[in-house]
């Protein structure tokens, strides 16, 4: 145990872009959705439901925290001890150009720094004073330059390292890491200063099994240099709108690839034949690729193959017969897609999907009819369809369905009735102007939601009553304009929403956030657009969970949310208006 | 007190702390020296010897397991632990970490770090 029981790498270097969490320059959306993965240590014990005690290791730790100026080195402690230290003034903010110099020599195995503020060139040198330790090091969003990375060299173990969204490093930075030779994950997102030549240097990186190069738009030519890396599992290429059909013949030989992202790049039908061969394939992404449904034949060619996006293809119903033989597919992606209820009959076959997306395809409730044999689906997706109240009856047979997204359809109370049956569902959007209390009141059997989305539905007070059934619910969104503060009363009492929107509801005033101020569980309210006071806001004082607050067209200013925040909310890291 | 509702930690000098048997438990190591089926001597006597653990580090670890149980309740602060840990802070450090919550032998463990921290 010891060092490796505190070594937690696998989670850092976890590295699928739509599991990391997001923050900072990485996304400037306002979705409450990254909130999942910042959690502070605060919400995770209550969400544990109960306060943990620190343990005497992480006291101590709090400590040195504390009294960091007295320490001029821990060159001494067990390396697994510093490394909680450093992670601790990492995650505590704490750590400067000062402090670090005392972890010099320590034997740290992991530095992850991703977006940590003021990390420049002169830290590296502490950095590899971690030799031959070291195993992973993050420098996304630093301000290091390419000169920053030549002490890297010297660490001749690393396995990991991260530098997205570095901007200020070139080719000539890439050089100075080509003799690593034990990397096996190396991530570049969003950099415009790396070309060809700078690929040129993974040449000899023979033990990659990761490699990251999303959004770099100057590697034009340059996957030729990634022929020999035979080792490699998984290539990203997403958004590098260079690439084209004749750099996907240098992967022709990556025989152990089994993920590959090459959505939003210039790859056609021609490109994806060289794929043929690939018998690991599992993933593919070709989101927005220049398709026809004539690739279909190489798709069905790959015996691996699990997980299939081809949104934003274009891709029309003429040639969708092939999708028949993708009868593996667990994952299929076909939104924003021209196809009809023609396609969908071809997809019969596909018993093994979980998961479907159709959102803003031309179907309908007739074609819904083909999916109700596909009874393992656990996710389908059919927001922005023509699918009306008729259509839900092909899907009541689907009880394995545990997210369902109806969001614009045109589906009407009577037929939600249809879903009662549905008891695995645990998010379910009816962001639909046609859905009112009367539907909600049809849907009460559905115990295990934990997310309802009703955001456009015209809810009003009486239908809360209903909302009592969801004890479950996480999250809820209700702005059809339709609730005052009577309505607060039924939702006040839901013991685990953490997130609650109840934004473009007018009449609500600040009695609703006096209702509110028990919910400590809350990390996201919004209110927008009501007639909440600043003198309302004292009510939220409890509310110590909370991360993200938006009182937009509401009599607050952002001094006054920010008066609160430092005297009541020290987790609240976003908030509107600002 | 009853003699059953209270253990005996010993430490490397001999000295022997009586605390309540509920504030030693807080320790899952010594939770299960104390609780394991058989007739280990632990068990029986509700004693534990910590032969590579010196009296004022054991002392502090008694003084951790009072504080977790009150913190529990809501009773204390983290504030106050903290201060009470203080100067102690870098010989308590390799050692906290075994003496609560690891299963392996909490003595060879703290053994070898105890040396590398005295040597601070």
């Amino acid at each position: 145990m010891g060092g490796a029981c505190s070594r937690k790498r696998d989670q850092q270097v976890d590295e699928d872009g739509e599991n990391r969490g997001v923050s900072g320059r990485y996304c400037k959306s306002g979705s409450f959705k990254w909130l999942g993965n910042s959690l502070s240590r605060l919400a995770i014990d209550n969400e544990l439901g109960k306060v943990r005690c620190p343990s005497l290791m992480e006291l101590c730790i709090y400590k040195i925290r504390e009294d960091i100026n007295k320490y001029s080195t821990f060159s001494m402690l067990p390396r697994d001890i510093s490394q909680q230290v450093f992670n601790e003034l990492v995650y505590s903010r704490i750590l400067n150009e000062v402090y670090l110099e005392a972890f010099r020599d320590c034997a740290l195995q992991d530095l992850d720094l991703g977006e940590y503020p003021g990390l420049k060139d002169s830290w590296m040198d502490v950095i590899s004073s971690q030799g031959p330790s070291l195993l992973s090091v993050d420098l996304s969003c630093s301000e290091v330059t390419d000169s920053g990375l030549i002490p890297l060299k010297s660490c001749k173990n690393l396995q990991a390292l991260n530098f997205n969204y570095c901007d200020q490093i070139s080719d000539n930075g890439l050089a100075h890491i080509s003799g690593l030779s034990n990397l096996t994950t190396l991530s570049f997102r969003r950099n415009n200063q790396i070309t060809a030549q700078g690929l040129s240097a993974f040449a000899g990186l023979i033990n990659l099994l990761k490699l990251d190069l999303e959004r770099c738009p100057g590697i034009r030519g340059g996957l030729v240099h990634l022929k020999g890396l035979t080792k490699l599992e998984s290539l990203n290429v997403k958004c590098c709108n260079c690439i084209t059909d004749a750099d996907m013949k240098h992967l022709s030989g990556l025989t152990n690839l089994k993920e590959l992202q090459v959505s939003c790049t210039k790859v056609s039908d021609r490109g994806f034949t060289y794929l043929r061969g690939l018998n690991k394939l599992s993933l593919l992404n070709m989101e927005g690729c220049p398709v026809t449904p004539a690739c279909l034949e190489t798709l069905a060619a790959l015996p691996a193959l699990l997980y299939l996006n081809l949104s934003r293809c274009n891709l029309p119903d003429d040639g969708c017969q092939k999708f028949s033989g993708l009868q593996n597919l667990k994952v299929l992606n076909m939104g924003f897609n021209e196809i009809t209820d023609a396609c969908l009959v071809h997809l019969r076959g596909l018993t093994n999907l979980e998961s479907l997306n159709l959102d803003s395809c031309r179907i309908d409730d007739e074609g819904l009819v083909n999916l109700a044999g596909l009874r393992l689906l656990r996710c389908l997706e059919l927001s922005d369809t023509e699918v009306g109240s008729n259509g839900l009856r092909h899907l009541s047979g689907l009880t394995n369905l545990e997210s369902l997204n109806l969001s614009f359809t045109v589906v009407t109370d009577g037929g939600l009735k249809k879903l009662s049956g549905l008891s695995s569902l645990k998010s379910l959007n009816l962001d639909a102007r046609h859905v009112t209390d009367v539907g909600l009141a049809a849907l009460t059997s559905l115990t295990g939601l934990t997310h309802l989305d009703l955001f456009g539905a015209r809810i009003t007070d009486s239908g809360t009553n209903y909302l009592r059934s969801f004890k479950n619910l996480k999250s809820l969104e209700i702005c059809g304009g339709g609730l005052t503060d009577a309505g607060v009363k039924n939702i006040k009492d839901l013991p685990s929403l953490t997130v609650l929107n109840l934004s473009q509801n007018s009449n609500l005033t600040d009695k609703t956030l006096e209702m509110i101020s028990g919910m400590t569980q809350l990390v996201s309210l919004n209110v927008s657009n009501s007639r909440i006071t600043c003198a309302g806001l004292q009510y939220l004082r409890p509310l110590k969970n909370l991360k993200s607050l938006t009182l937009d067209s509401c009599k607050v200013t952002a001094s006054d949310i920010k008066k609160l925040q430092s005297s009541h909310l020290p987790n609240l890291v976003s908030f509107r208006p600002e | 007190m009853r003699k059953e509702e209270t253990v005996k930690l010993i430490s490397a000098e001999g000295f022997e702390f009586v605390i309540d048997k509920k504030a030693a438990m807080v320790s899952q190591t010594i939770r299960n020296m104390l609780t394991s089926p058989g007739s280990f001597a632990e068990t029986q006597h509700g004693e534990v010897t910590f032969p590579e653990i010196s009296t004022v580090i054991l002392e502090k670890i008694c003084q951790y397991f009072y504080w977790s149980l009150q913190y529990a309740s809501g009773k204390e602060t983290e504030q106050q632990i903290l201060l009470s840990i203080g100067s102690l802070t870098m010989i308590l450090l390799p050692n906290a970490q075994r003496c609560e919550d690891c299963c392996i032998n909490i003595c060879d463990c703290s053994a070898r770090l105890l040396v590398q921290c005295h040597s601070m």
